[in-house]
């Protein structure tokens, strides 16, 4: 019966166990209003490349894309190199199609684990500080023109995989994010060409569909 | 009317028996209270088997025995900190108590180091399906590339922990596909689901002894009343047995007393009120109470204990063992006391008869009845060797009846007696036009319905798997079982949807061939140049490849033996059942749709049965009550020809019409009514035989005294007493039970007089 239903739970290392809206009283304004000016974002386009530097690997594993967000749906996330492949997130699940148009879905009440996972991984990419405030204990810094947030994780299940982020940015775009791995694993996304808009428009929205 | 006045004689002849009836309580109380009273709350217990074969209803008894110390508790808040704090508390509390003997609260790392030891060693022979598809069908070089797809992927660092030891990332992609906690995702360590406005930890725990033990009842709802008191803000919902449990000891126990109590105080009422004479109702109480005590003593020794089912039934006997130190009373008291020849002949005759009722029961192959058998009619024997050796010695003085029961009754003359009776056949004739049955095993049941709220409440938001609806699957071997599991699982999901999901062991566990299988594919792609491609284009260090080469020669499966073994699969041991004849396992199910279907299916294989253990005992009731027709027309035959042989056979019909009257219009009056038949209440016509006929046979022998018609009055409203009381019972089963054998006692008593010479 119900027995089990706890059962893979156990599967720790890669949840996410945030530890709920600890709000920080010691908040710099500049940060807040950094981070109201992200989440007012409502969509985004950008190009990316990503390079991975998986430490048991010699080589670094490179790659590069396009990233539509939109906040009310979710991302859609696609490599264009060295292969295509396509990942979109949104409220209910994520789905993965491939080179040939394999596609896998995977639900969030399925796989929660995974699911939340990723969620966080694109929250940090969308800037979303509300969430990540949830997951991570947050440090902003600031130069002249970019600014930095530093995500350390919180709980002890994120902790295991991840060990530090750094989001990079100018104003309120978001141009780099760094991630370190508890085992040495850094990966480095850098974003481009970066679009805002209020709404989608129809040819985007299509994507989501797939 | 004189006040009693007992002169010399009687007092000496009074000592005499006082110390027979002082021994004979005290000899089977001193035994209870030094034995203790073994009592049994387990519903499952009073059941039948269900008409499986002998190998399923052991892996299912066992099962159930299992799966009846689990249960799940919620934690619910409005708010994470508190539902956390709380459920820290609630975690700690359980450990605390020493009732359970597994709490799955927070999860430690520690966790999953137990799947990582079980799976890890193992990976290169654990596919996932869609990895195995991916080999068979398109290749060793698809599915490397799936694999460098995985690793640019954003969730690649769930699979690549652990790359060096296993480039395929074949551990990660099996543990991501094995059964998962539903909605729940971990946080904090707990498992946690946030609801509309509330916020909910699931926790479970499994209870180190019976939870129908009243000492763990006890001791488990102070532990859910403390906290509940100290954290008033957060509620727990519960499943598993224990709240039914629980409610059924505390329900059962407040209807024992109230039915022994309303008839011992009806009793004493009407004995002071008939009688005035305190001795004789104090030697009175001590035949009933000598009945109740032998008869508790026995049932205890012969079952080993006594379930309070048969307790709650018990409180009745007092309404029946009373009836012949009432019949011995009024022949003294308002009859002729010299003839006693007459009054000792028919108090025999009624025992025997209701002795015989009883004691049918226990031909029903019903194990609760059995026992109510046994208990009742123990009971009755004490009782009446009382009355008949005990009471002799102690002599009332006669007085005269009261009038009121000079002339009662006598009205009841021929012509009335029978306009009535045809109204009420006539009556009873329409009345069979609704004649129903129903049998259903929850009459047996009480689901008192804010536990079922409660159920429902905590089944919405968990939709745990069931634990009265699952499959059975023997065969030969451990291999043979698992290969079968996984057929019958593919039956049930392909197609149409007759269920949402399954469990099973083989769920965690491919079989000794497929493990091979999947091994020789990997061992392929190993060694394939493709491999090596890979290992190299990725830039793998090349000890990658000599180890992986190295590790696949060597096939090392994990058979079910050492899984079980495995502290991981703790949880998963309840499904596997292994001392019986074959090795069965038990495949749990969520969400059934369709019945039917998961029938039809499960049926196509031997050895495999889809049990409904509502369904099946519900069957079994069914069969029951034909066999309880059986009994009851057998019963009455029975009486019949016994009476035949002793008296004359217009004596025995006259005799033996009024109850079987009783009967036919009691039903029908029921019918009428809208009361439908099931197992119990039809037993309890053969009981009204066995009361009823006790009341014909005073009138046959009583000589038309007036002490009769006291005594059968009064044995009536005794009887009424204890039966009619058990109407009120929660158990619908019990409840109908008093309600017909109330019905049938009154038309027995009503017709009685047919019997009179």
């Amino acid at each position: 019966m119900k027995i089990l239903i706890y059962f893979f739970s156990t599967l720790s290392l890669i949840a996410f166990d945030g530890l709920t809206l600890q709000k920080k009283g010691s908040m710099d304004p500049e940060f807040l209003s950094l981070s109201q000016e992200l989440t007012k974002t409502k969509t985004l386009k950008a190009s990316f490349t990503q390079n991975k530097k998986i430490k048991v690997l010699k080589r670094p594993l490179k790659s590069s894309g396009s990233l539509i967000f939109d906040r009310s749906t979710g991302v859609f996330w696609q490599l264009q190199k060295p292969f295509k492949s396509t990942i979109i997130i949104d409220n209910k699940k994520l789905t993965s199609i491939d080179d040939t148009g394999k596609k896998i879905v995977i639900k969030a009440e399925e796989k929660p684990m995974l699911y939340g996972f990723t969620k966080i991984f694109l929250a940090i990419f969308s800037g979303n500080t509300e969430e990540l405030k949830e997951h991570f204990e947050i440090h902003y810094g600031k130069n002249s023109e970019t600014w930095q947030i530093g995500l350390i994780p919180k709980a002890s299940g994120l902790k295991k995989v991840l060990s530090k982020i750094l989001l990079t940015g100018s104003q309120s775009t978001v141009n780099a994010i760094t991630l370190w791995e508890e085992n040495g694993d850094i990966t480095d996304i850098k974003f481009s060409n970066t679009l805002k808009a209020d709404e989608l428009d129809e040819n985007d929205r299509r994507k989501f569909e797939f | 009317m004189k006040m009693t006045g007992e002169n010399l004689s009687s007092d000496s002849k009074r000592r005499h028996c006082i110390p027979f009836l002082i021994a004979i309580i005290a000899i089977p109380l001193a035994t209870l209270f030094f034995s203790g009273l073994k009592l049994n709350t387990n519903i499952l217990d009073l059941l039948p088997e269900t008409g499986h074969s002998e190998h399923t209803e052991k892996a299912v008894k066992h099962f159930t025995e299992k799966v009846s110390s689990n249960s799940l508790y919620l934690i619910k808040s409005t708010n994470f900190e508190q539902t956390l704090k709380a459920a820290q508390t609630f975690e700690n509390e359980l450990i605390q108590s020493g009732l359970f003997s597994e709490i799955h609260g927070k999860k430690s790392d520690s966790e999953f180091k137990l799947w990582y030891e079980l799976y890890f060693p193992h990976r290169y022979h654990l596919l996932t399906d869609r990895n195995r598809e991916t080999l068979d069908e398109e290749g060793i070089d698809k599915f490397l590339t799936s694999r460098i797809k995985l690793l640019y992927s954003p969730q690649s660092s769930l699979y690549s922990s652990n790359l060096e030891q296993d480039p395929l990332m074949l551990f990660g992609d099996f543990i991501q596909e094995l059964p998962s906690p539903g909605s729940f995702t971990i946080k904090e360590g707990y498992l946690y689901k946030e609801d509309e406005d509330s916020h909910l930890i699931l926790l479970s725990a499994r209870f180190k002894d019976s939870v129908f033990s009243s000492s763990v009842q006890d001791k488990f709802r102070n532990l859910l009343n403390k906290f509940t008191t100290e954290e008033s803000n957060t509620e727990v919902l519960q499943l598993g047995f224990f709240p039914y449990a629980e409610r059924a000891r505390a329900q059962a126990e407040w209807e024992i007393s109230f039915i022994g109590t309303g008839s011992i105080i009806g009793i004493i009422l009407l004995f002071l009120l008939i009688f005035r004479s305190v001795s004789q109702l104090l030697i009175t109480l001590s035949s009933i109470i000598a009945g109740v005590s032998w008869a508790l003593l026995l049932t205890q020794s012969i079952f080993g204990n006594i379930h309070i089912i048969t307790i709650v039934f018990g409180a009745t006997l007092t309404g029946v063992c009373v009836d012949y130190a009432f019949h011995w009373f009024c022949h003294f008291r308002f009859g002729e006391k010299h003839k006693d020849d007459h009054v000792k002949k028919s108090i025999l005759w009624g025992a025997t008869t209701s002795f015989i009722a009883y004691s049918g029961l226990f031909f029903a192959d019903f194990p609760g009845l059995k026992q109510i058998a046994l208990f009742s009619s123990s009971g009755i024997i004490v009782s009446v060797a009382c009355v008949l050796l005990l009471f002799p010695k102690y002599e009332p003085v006669s007085v005269d009846a009261p009038e009121i029961f000079k002339k009662f009754r006598d009205k009841f003359g021929a012509s009335g007696k029978y306009i009535s009776l045809t109204i009420l056949i006539l009556l009873s004739l329409i009345g069979y036009r609704n004649f129903s049955t129903n049998d259903d095993i929850r009459l047996l049941q009480n689901r008192p319905l804010d536990l079922v709220e409660q159920e429902n409440e905590f089944r919405a938001l968990l939709s745990p798997y069931d634990n009265s609806r699952f499959i059975l699957v023997s065969a030969k071997n451990d291999e043979a079982l698992l290969k079968k599991e996984q057929r019958i699982i593919k039956d049930l999901k392909a197609g149409e949807n007759a269920i949402d999901d399954t469990l099973s062991i083989s769920s965690m566990l491919p079989d000794l061939d497929q493990q091979k299988y999947d091994y020789r594919l990997i061992s392929e792609t190993v060694n394939s140049t493709e491999f090596a491609n890979y290992c190299e284009e990725l830039g793998f260090d090349e000890k990658v490849l000599v180890e992986a080469k190295k590790y696949v020669e060597d096939y090392k499966p994990l058979d079910l033996n050492n899984f079980l073994k495995h502290p991981a699969a703790n949880q998963l041991k309840q499904l596997y059942i292994e001392d019986i004849k074959m090795p069965s396992s038990i495949i749990l199910l969520k969400g059934i749709n369709n019945d039917q279907k998961i029938s039809m299916a499960v049926n196509n294989y031997e050895n495999a049965q889809y049990i409904d253990k509502v369904r099946d005992t519900s069957a079994v009731m069914a069969e029951f009550k034909y066999d309880a027709v059986k009994l009851t027309f057998f019963a009455y035959l029975f009486i019949f020809f016994l009476l035949n042989f002793r008296l004359k056979t217009k004596k025995a019909i006259k005799i033996i019409s009024p109850p079987v009257l009783a009967v036919i219009i009691s039903c029908g009056i029921l019918s009428l009514l809208g009361v439908s038949f099931n197992l119990f209440n039809i037993l309890s016509l053969i009981l009204i035989l066995g009361i009823g006929i006790d009341y014909s046979i005073f009138y046959a022998f009583g000589e038309n005294a007036p002490s009769t018609n006291i005594a059968v009055t009064l044995s009536t409203i005794s009887t009424l007493l204890a039966f009619g009381l058990l109407a009120f019972s929660s158990t619908a089963a019990l409840s109908t039970f008093g309600i017909t054998l109330s019905l049938g006692i009154v038309m027995s008593y009503y017709l009685a007089p047919l019997s009179k010479n």
